[in-house]
């Protein structure tokens, strides 16, 4: 390996013991998804950093247990990835006002959490009717994340926040705090210019910022957000060169206090 | 409905996790993907010890390690279905999900001091000699020891710091002032090497 071309493969051990940062770890998991050895090495090195779990287990107290076994009563479990949304809920309140076949399947098919999310850009629309059919169209960018989008919007904790973006447009934060997970909802903003990224951060209680993904394509948008909430106070949004920056460059042009 | 405590089927290692338990714990989690609680509280049982333990390790504080492992069995209830045996056993996919949540703890919440006296607690010694009382297998613990003690020094080093101590590669370099490339060298073939003394399936 030479200084100038980094041996990506040698990442294998550092990523199986969680020793990465979270912009390494994903520029790594981009890397996997291209590369099967890489894969199987993470598989097996994973089992072996896993084992060093057993000379420091250490028997919880017992109200650990009732804790668990309260908490998983509140929340329902992910439906599998991939999995059909046809199987969820059928929408209540919620009009479409294109009658085609596309439009018919698609209305059939929006699951409950898009009503949620629908209610969130209601909000920013100032209560104007959303309508499925857009949603499910702006949100086809997000599919693979629906799943969790939908799990923070009807969290029964959710709280949402909304706040005016500086330069045009709205952007709400639904926040779970049971889950520690949030949703970033945004209405009108402009696009980002050529090259460059919306850059989403959580801002904690000390006024420091830890990146939580990127404002995805589109007029209106949902993407759940990366990393705990944990702490945060705030969720803010920089404009960034591609690829995202580790620390905002540039000055918020929302911050949403959560 | 109270749910009972299983029956305390002695608990295997994941290095070398007995048959029996990893089908148990595949078996357990479908159902719990499927909503069904006492599954998950059979689920508990028979990996608490190894998940609370291992935020206790990374986390230290009690109260936040307790955090820790409640998050992470919400979290291990929520994405029940989304595990896949084909990649990887269940209890390894559990604990990664626990590690990732001590470690992002650890992370983000300590001061610059917090994380100096971090290091000055590693830094005591080779703490995976040290036994807990209440360690529930002592045999495998034992295992995962001697396969340890095949690492080299600084294999062994940068494996511990990393996995215990929650550090990431390049403070690992740090702490130990040598440059990253060996240090990433030294993380994977140290665990290549633990894998094989373990006899875990490449």
């Amino acid at each position: 390996m030479t200084s100038g071309t980094p041996d990506v493969h040698a990442l294998s051990g550092a990523y199986a013991l969680d020793a990465l940062t979270p912009d390494e770890a994903r520029a790594f998991e981009q890397h996997l998804a291209t590369c099967e050895s890489c894969r199987d090495e993470v598989r097996s090195l994973r089992e072996a950093a896993s084992a060093l779990a057993e000379p420091v287990a250490d028997a919880p107290p017992a109200r650990l247990r009732d804790n668990v076994l309260a908490g998983i009563s509140q929340v329902r479990p992910l439906p599998p990835v991939g999995g059909t949304l046809a199987d969820d809920e059928a929408p209540t309140g919620i009009t479409t006002t294109q009658p085609d076949e596309l439009a018919a399947r698609r209305r059939r098919r929006a699951p409950a959490w898009l009503v949620a999310v629908a209610a969130a850009l209601a909000l920013l629309a100032g209560g104007a009717v959303v309508r499925s059919v857009q949603l499910s169209q702006q949100l086809d960018s997000v599919t693979a994340s629906g799943a969790d989008i939908a799990q923070i919007v009807t969290a029964p904790d959710a709280t949402t926040s909304t706040a005016q973006v500086s330069g045009g447009g709205r952007a709400a934060v639904v926040s779970s705090e049971s889950l520690g997970r949030a949703v970033l909802v945004t209405d009108g903003m402009p696009a980002a210019p050529a090259g460059k990224v919306w850059q989403v951060w959580y801002i904690g209680d000390d006024g420091a910022p830890s990146s939580a993904g990127f404002v995805p394509d589109g007029q209106r948008t949902a993407v759940a957000l990366q990393g705990d909430l944990g702490t945060a106070g705030a969720v803010g949004v920089t404009l960034e060169p591609a690829g995202g920056s580790q620390q905002p460059t540039t000055k918020p042009v929302v911050a949403i206090t959560v | 409905m109270p749910v009972q405590p299983a029956a305390s089927t002695p608990p295997e290692p994941s290095g070398g996790v007995g048959a029996d338990l990893a089908q148990r714990l595949v078996a357990l989690l479908a159902r719990s993907s499927r909503g069904d609680e006492h599954a998950f509280a059979e689920l508990y049982d028979l990996t608490a010890s190894r998940v609370h333990g291992l935020a206790r390790r990374v986390v230290r504080d009690p109260a936040q390690a307790e955090e820790v492992a409640q998050e992470a069995y919400l979290e291990i209830w929520r994405q029940s279905a989304r595990f896949d045996a084909s990649r990887g056993s269940a209890l390894a996919w559990m604990l990664t999900i626990v590690h990732r949540r001590a470690v992002d703890r650890v992370r983000s919440a300590e001061s610059a001091q917090a994380r100096d006296q971090r290091y000055a607690a590693v830094g005591d010694g080779p703490e995976y000699d040290v036994v807990d009382e209440e360690v529930t297998t002592r045999m495998e613990s034992a295992r995962v020891r001697r396969a340890l003690d095949s690492l080299t020094e600084v294999q062994r080093e940068a494996v511990t710091l990393a996995y215990y101590g929650g550090y990431t590669h390049r403070e690992v370099a740090d702490l130990l002032d040598v440059p990253l490339g060996t240090v990433k060298t030294r993380m994977r073939d140290g665990l290549i090497r633990l894998r094989d003394a373990l006899g875990v399936e490449a």
